[in-house]
């Protein structure tokens, strides 16, 4: 990264600031804290920002219609595009078309039809609830306008099924009283009570008392009947009258693209205004300060050099500053594995790219955890096929070229592990038998029958792993300058760490260790110099007190022999998942092998289930492959060398939420 | 084909390992799931990423199946013709199963509310994606370990 100051011209301004998102080489860097220094502020003062309330007001009517719109897409993401959450590709001529000829009474258009489409929504729930409550009162003989009369008033009601027996004293109380049973359903009688209306209110008081709740339908006329029927024509009408505007709206969905593409161009014209708050200015020119790729520098010279009056200084970031991270792998192989890297965090500028370094490891150990011929060749045949057909982001097709490279990887551990599909060559008939055979011959040490052999060389890997971080910490010590601190800090553990292990083996296993006394040695030179070194940096006014505490810091730090132990007890978790894998296979062959046993259908069903139940596994185990190295990684092995915290350099440059052009300005979008 | 005390003790042991390392599993699952669920209404196209979160607490299931496994398998009845354990092999085989059986019960549950708080993180930041993954993953170390354990074990027990 090179740090840039880009001093020019007021009149310049809005051309320099398209030039720069075109070429979007560049990360601005915000300005203002220079303001705080009372040297800079006497000349520099902040940049003025023009509003971008009506830009706000425009993105936020097309994000409406947007989302509008999509409510009538009838096509869902497949799963794994939705995983990645994919752009739409357009290309630059129909990028220009649909921004030139945009028309925002779109956006009043969506507004109308979805108030259109509410009202008409809920109109027909009104429509609906009535019916319903309307429904039981069917044989009605009243018209309902006739329900109330000079002298008489007819009250419909609901009333529990037990009571309806004490209908009948209400009736011998007042004689002028009539109950008609309309309905009646398991619980309710629907009943019409008809009386006079001088009586009302005491017959009213006595209906309540056995829980008869009335009920009314103000403002209908005519037989129930008759109003049921135009209560129906009436629902059937307004569904018709929702499903032409809901058809309006589905024809809308053609602007769908449109109205992406118009977002987005509008998303970026608000953002190369406000990239202004981050300049400062004088009273004529204006400055930008921001950062570059070193291997962009001359193409951000050439890219501004057409535009006169224009200073362009690049100079080297100072020690301590923030410089933003750019991982910049470049090899086809290496590539894919900084989506590892990025998933744990950007290293930070003056720390080394892991990505290179965790590589072989990462792949080695996802095959082992795998560690199956036929999954690693359907692992690749089926990321090769996601990434012909699946539209996915940079993201998607990084992770399937992973998983391609670690399907090769797991062919090669599954010969060495004996795994296809399993065991699955047990099960060959006749002449396939001889396949049995050959995976035999090729088996180098097989987990479930030697889980301990297994184990073993995993935990070797670990200690070459984390031996390897610490390796890499030491390169880092070095090359900032501090031999002394390289030979103290790392060099000791670093010789301690393979004889150590060696002293382990000799004496908990008895393996025969050549030169045994000189391993010896050279364990105990590195404890005694651990001892002696670690605790240099302690001070104290005291020399005795100061020595005392060097030395016992020194003693404590051997403590983190533990600390490498845990480290690399953890690396069994390979053994595990391998066995996980093909324990399974073998469980599920077998249960296949007694399906395939039962007559007639039973060759048929474990022939249709094969596919199902190993694929099952391939997905589950590849998950666990996948995630536990990575942790293996991020826990045991960035942790000896790298802190991590990097910055992401974001270039200011076309950024977009639904589309990508292709080939924008020249530039990849 | 004789069954002995000692193979009851061996089936109990296959039985507790499978079990209970499987209900800790389904635990985690229906606890990260019911965060899965309501990130979903409000956000269908994250489904994805959160399925993989669901998933990733029901390895522990499948760690206490493999001990079952290789019980079955050691005491040949899988092969169905199990060997007549004496009380102390289905003792021994019994106890090994433990450690994968109480793990897996345990880290299950909290590898779900793990991985229901990195549904919640998915929902908020989705490139936190990774990192949710990898922080519940730390607690199926336990798990691992678990199964480790009763492998070794069962490895020593002679027959």
């Amino acid at each position: 990264m090179l740090k840039v100051h880009i001093i020019a011209h007021g009149d310049r301004k809005d051309e320099i600031i398209s030039r720069l998102h075109e070429l979007g080489l560049m990360q601005i860097k915000d300005l203002k804290e220079k303001l705080e220094t009372p040297s800079w502020a006497k000349i520099l003062r902040e940049e003025e920002v023009p509003g971008t309330s009506e830009l706000d007001h425009q993105i936020a009517g097309v994000r409406y219609a947007i989302d509008f719109v999509s409510r009538f897409e009838t096509t869902t993401q497949n799963l794994i595009e939705s995983f990645f959450s994919p752009k739409f590709l357009v290309n630059e001529q129909e990028y220009e078309d649909a921004i030139k000829n945009f028309d925002f009474n779109l956006i009043d258009k969506c507004r109308e039809l979805d108030a259109e489409l509410t009202h008409l929504k809920n109109e027909e729930a009104h429509l609906y609830t009535l019916y319903e409550e309307l429904l039981p009162w069917e044989s009605l003989e009243i018209p309902l306008e006739e329900l109330e009369t000079p002298h008489t008033v007819t009250t419909l009601g609901i009333i529990p099924v037990e009571n309806g027996g004490l209908l009948h004293t209400i009736a011998d109380d007042f004689p002028c009283t009539h109950f008609i049973t309309v309905t009646e359903t398991d619980k309710e009688k629907f009943v019409a009570a008809l009386h006079l209306k001088s009586e009302s209110e005491e017959i009213s008081k006595r209906l309540r008392a056995v829980e008869f709740s009335p009920v009314s339908f103000d403002g209908l006329t005519g037989y129930v009947v008759n109003q049921l029927e135009h209560l129906l024509k009436s629902i059937e009408e307004t569904r018709k009258k929702r499903e032409k505007v809901e058809e309006k709206c589905t024809e809308l969905l053609k602007e769908l693209l449109p109205l992406m593409i118009m977002h987005d161009h509008l998303t970026n014209m608000k953002a190369k205004k406000e990239v202004k708050e981050n300049f400062v200015r004088t009273d004529r020119a204006f400055v930008v300060e921001g950062w570059v790729p070193r291997k962009d520098e001359s193409a951000l010279r050439d890219g501004l050099s057409h535009i006169r009056e224009v200073e362009i200084l690049i100079e080297e970031p100072a020690e301590d500053e923030d410089v933003p991270v750019e991982l910049r792998n470049t090899g086809r192989v290496i590539r894919p594995f900084e989506l590892v890297t990025r998933i744990y965090g950007l290293p930070h500028y003056r720390e080394i790219d892991p990505t290179l370094s965790l590589a072989p490891f990462f792949i080695v150990f996802f095959g082992l955890c795998l560690s199956d011929v036929f999954y690693g060749i359907l692992l690749i045949v089926l990321s090769f096929f996601a990434l012909k057909k699946v539209k996915m982001g940079p993201d998607g097709d990084l992770l399937f070229k992973l998983l391609i490279i670690a399907g090769g990887v797991t062919v090669v551990c599954g010969f060495f592990l004996g795994g296809w599909f399993g065991n699955l060559t047990e099960y060959a008939p006749g002449q396939l038998a001889v396949l049995e055979t050959v995976r035999q011959k090729l088996t180098l040490i097989n987990p479930i029958e030697n889980p301990l052999g297994m184990l073993a060389i995993v935990l070797l890997m670990g200690i070459v792993h984390v031996w390897f971080g610490i390796l890499i910490k030491m390169y880092m010590t070095i090359r900032d300058g501090y031999y002394l601190d390289a030979v103290f800090d790392q060099g000791f553990w670093l010789l301690l760490i393979p004889f150590g292990t060696l002293m382990v083996l000799k004496t908990m296993f008895e393996v025969d260790i050549p030169a045994y006394t000189a391993i010896q040695y050279v364990v105990i030179a590195c404890l005694v110099g651990l001892v002696l070194t670690q605790g240099r940096h302690q001070k104290a006014g005291n020399i005795i007190v100061s020595l005392f505490m060097k030395l016992f810091v020194g003693l404590l730090s051997i403590y983190s022999i533990f600390g490498y132990l845990g480290d690399v007890l953890s690396y069994s978790r390979v053994l595990a998942l391998g066995l996980a894998t093909g324990a399974i296979a073998i469980v599920f062959n077998n249960i296949l092998s007694m399906i395939a046993g039962l007559p007639y259908i039973g060759l048929i069903i474990a022939i249709i289930l094969f596919p199902v139940l190993h694929l099952f596994n391939l997905i589950i185990n590849a998950l666990g492959a996948f995630i536990h190295p990575g942790r293996l990684q991020y826990v045991e092995f960035f942790t000896k060398f790298l802190e991590g915290g990097g910055e992401d350099f974001r270039p200011f440059q076309f950024d977009s939420k639904y589309i990508k052009v292709r080939e924008y300005k020249g530039k990849g979008g | 084909m004789e069954i002995t005390s000692g193979l009851v003790l061996a089936i109990l042991g296959a039985a507790l390992s499978a079990g209970l390392a499987g209900t800790g599993s389904s635990l985690g699952v229906g606890i990260a799931g019911q965060a899965a669920a309501g990130v979903t209404t409000e956000d269908p196209t994250k489904f994805g990423k959160l399925l993989v979160l669901q998933a990733l607490p029901g390895t522990q299931g499948i760690y206490g199946f493999i001990g079952a496994f290789f019980v079955l398998n050691m005491t040949g009845m899988l092969g169905g013709n199990p060997i007549p354990l004496t009380i102390d092999q289905g003792w021994q085989i019994c106890n090994a199963c433990l450690p994968i059986a109480i793990a897996g019960l345990f880290s299950g549950i909290y590898q779900g509310k793990v991985s229901a708080s990195g549904c919640g993180a998915v929902a908020k930041r989705p490139e936190t994606m990774g990192k949710a993954v990898i922080l519940a993953a730390m607690v199926e170390t336990y798990a691992i370990l678990g199964l480790l354990a009763t492998i070794l074990l069962l490895l020593g027990i002679p027959l």
